[in-house]
């Protein structure tokens, strides 16, 4: 057994321990993030991160060879839910727990709407999300990148790939009706991470025309991606967004916000 | 989120929630509007007679999402938004204040919903005579395993204060209790303790029994 925390800054020793004043230092608290760059719930997690002005240093679960159900991982995680993130001696897992955590220790304006009504208008289109749309990009990923990368004779199921492009069609045709303002709901928040998170990887992976062919979300994904974090940072945070090159190579960067 | 919602001082009337009693979603918000001491009326969506996807519910909620609550011009479609929604009324609020909390809830939440399928397809089995899902008594074990674990400790709610992870887990087990599969949670200690103490609260008087699932009768709340 080995622990899957025990990384970067967590796996130096203390300057306490060094010749260091013995003083704990700031980054001796910095936050760990275990994904996967394919994972439409790291990124999340990454995207809410980076908003919020909160550096993580992440490690990567392999789900191309399944390590989600390793005993390592479900050490951590009991019913292999990624991500996972811990801060200190706390971990938190899955997208849903993680991101509001995130939230609550960071900077900047709050991402949950304070309206009741713009509340439940984002968490209707964020539900609409997890079940209409996330699967089906799950299925694409599996499909198209994570299966050939731990099995090189992989063969993609063609018929299940078409049976997402189609299923993906009704929720990104509700959408793009949807989007009539700068953000999703009007103002930036969750679920306009939730869907970044989604349209990025159907970008990164070669369905970018299903962005393309709906003028209001290719519109409102181009001012995601210039959209300035939260956190007072010079940074954006789509810019953390793993490429193809990174998925396949089984790369996560770091959360970085910079120096505050 | 984090308190910060512009709230009523009294619990508004006029609130409706168009559902199931068979539907671990709408027994969520019932029980979260029996927590909040927020009156709902409620009408019968018949789901067991597939009226989530005719075209008249589909003209309301176009991915037959369930229950449909409505306060005025204001909707809130599925249980992740009417759930929201009826926190920001009536008594206090069910989000807790922590970040640690906050995230735990929200976990626990999302396990919860991880195995809504296999705990409606055991009550519908008892209520409906429907096939019961091979692996559902399966799975909900795995979660009950998981929850168990967390709960070691003798905390009697799932986070420390009463959360809307106690609501997703009252509507789960309460299914679970009537469809006969009580053995499930009375054999592991820590879940059996955390079941007793939600069941000494007035909100579990808001759930609808198997006879009312039975007969599609959803209660006022």
């Amino acid at each position: 057994m080995s622990d899957l925390f025990h990384f970067g800054t967590a796996a130096k020793p203390f300057e306490s321990q060094t010749e260091g004043d013995g003083e704990m230092s700031k980054q001796q608290y910095i936050m760990q993030l275990l994904g996967f760059p394919g994972d439409p719930d790291t990124l999340k997690v990454m995207l809410t991160a980076a908003e919020k002005g909160i550096n993580a240093e992440t490690a990567v679960v392999d789900m191309s060879t399944k390590q989600q159900d390793s005993e390592d991982y479900r050490k951590i995680s009991p019913l292999g839910i990624l991500p996972a993130l811990k801060e200190a001696n706390f971990v938190v897992l899955g997208e849903h727990g993680t991101c509001v955590f995130v939230e609550g220790k960071g900077l900047g304006t709050f991402l949950a709407p304070r309206n009741a009504a713009v509340l439940a208008e984002q968490n209707y289109w964020i539900d609409i999300g997890r079940t209409e749309v996330q699967p089906h990009v799950e299925i694409l990923m599996q499909e198209i990148v994570i299966g050939p990368m731990g099995d090189a004779g992989y063969s993609a199921d063609d018929a299940a790939v078409a049976a997402a492009r189609t299923a993906l069609s009704a929720p990104l045709d509700a959408l793009n009706e949807k989007i009539t303002s700068k953000f999703i709901v009007g103002e930036f928040c969750y679920v306009d991470i939730h869907f970044t998170s989604y349209l990025h990887l159907l970008s990164v992976i070669g369905e970018g025309d299903m962005l393309d062919s709906r003028p209001n979300v290719k519109s409102w994904f181009e001012r995601i991606k210039t959209h300035k974090s939260y956190s007072g940072q010079d940074i954006f945070a789509y810019d953390m967004l793993p490429s193809l090159e990174d998925i396949k190579s089984k790369t996560l960067g770091d959360v970085d916000c910079g120096e505050f | 989120m984090f308190g910060l919602f512009k709230k009523k001082k009294k619990a508004e009337s006029g609130m409706k929630l168009r559902g199931f009693p068979g539907d671990l979603s709408t027994v969520k918000c019932l029980v979260m509007a029996a927590e909040k001491e927020v009156k709902l009326e409620t009408e019968l969506l018949d789901m067991q007679a597939g009226a989530q996807d005719e075209a008249e519910y589909r003209s309301l909620s176009p991915f037959g999402k369930v229950p449909y609550l409505q306060e005025g011009d204001a909707i809130a479609i599925g249980a992740e938004a009417s759930l929201a929604y009826l926190d920001t009324r009536g008594k206090g609020f069910l989000n807790p204040k922590k970040a640690q909390n906050f995230g735990l809830m929200n976990y626990w939440g999302q396990v919860a919903e991880t195995i809504s399928a296999p705990v409606e397809s055991l009550i519908n089995a008892s209520a409906f005579g429907t096939a019961e899902d091979g692996d559902a008594v399966e799975r909900i074990e795995t979660a009950l395993d998981a929850l168990d674990a967390a709960l070691t400790g003798n905390k009697k709610l799932i986070v420390g204060e009463y959360s809307y992870a106690d609501a997703h887990w009252t509507a789960v087990a309460h299914f679970i209790d009537l469809a006969g599969k009580q053995s499930l949670i009375d054999s592991r200690a820590n879940v059996k303790a955390w079941h007793d103490k939600v069941k000494e609260r007035p909100s579990y008087a808001s759930l609808p029994s198997l006879d009312d699932i039975k007969q599609k009768q959803l209660k006022t709340a």
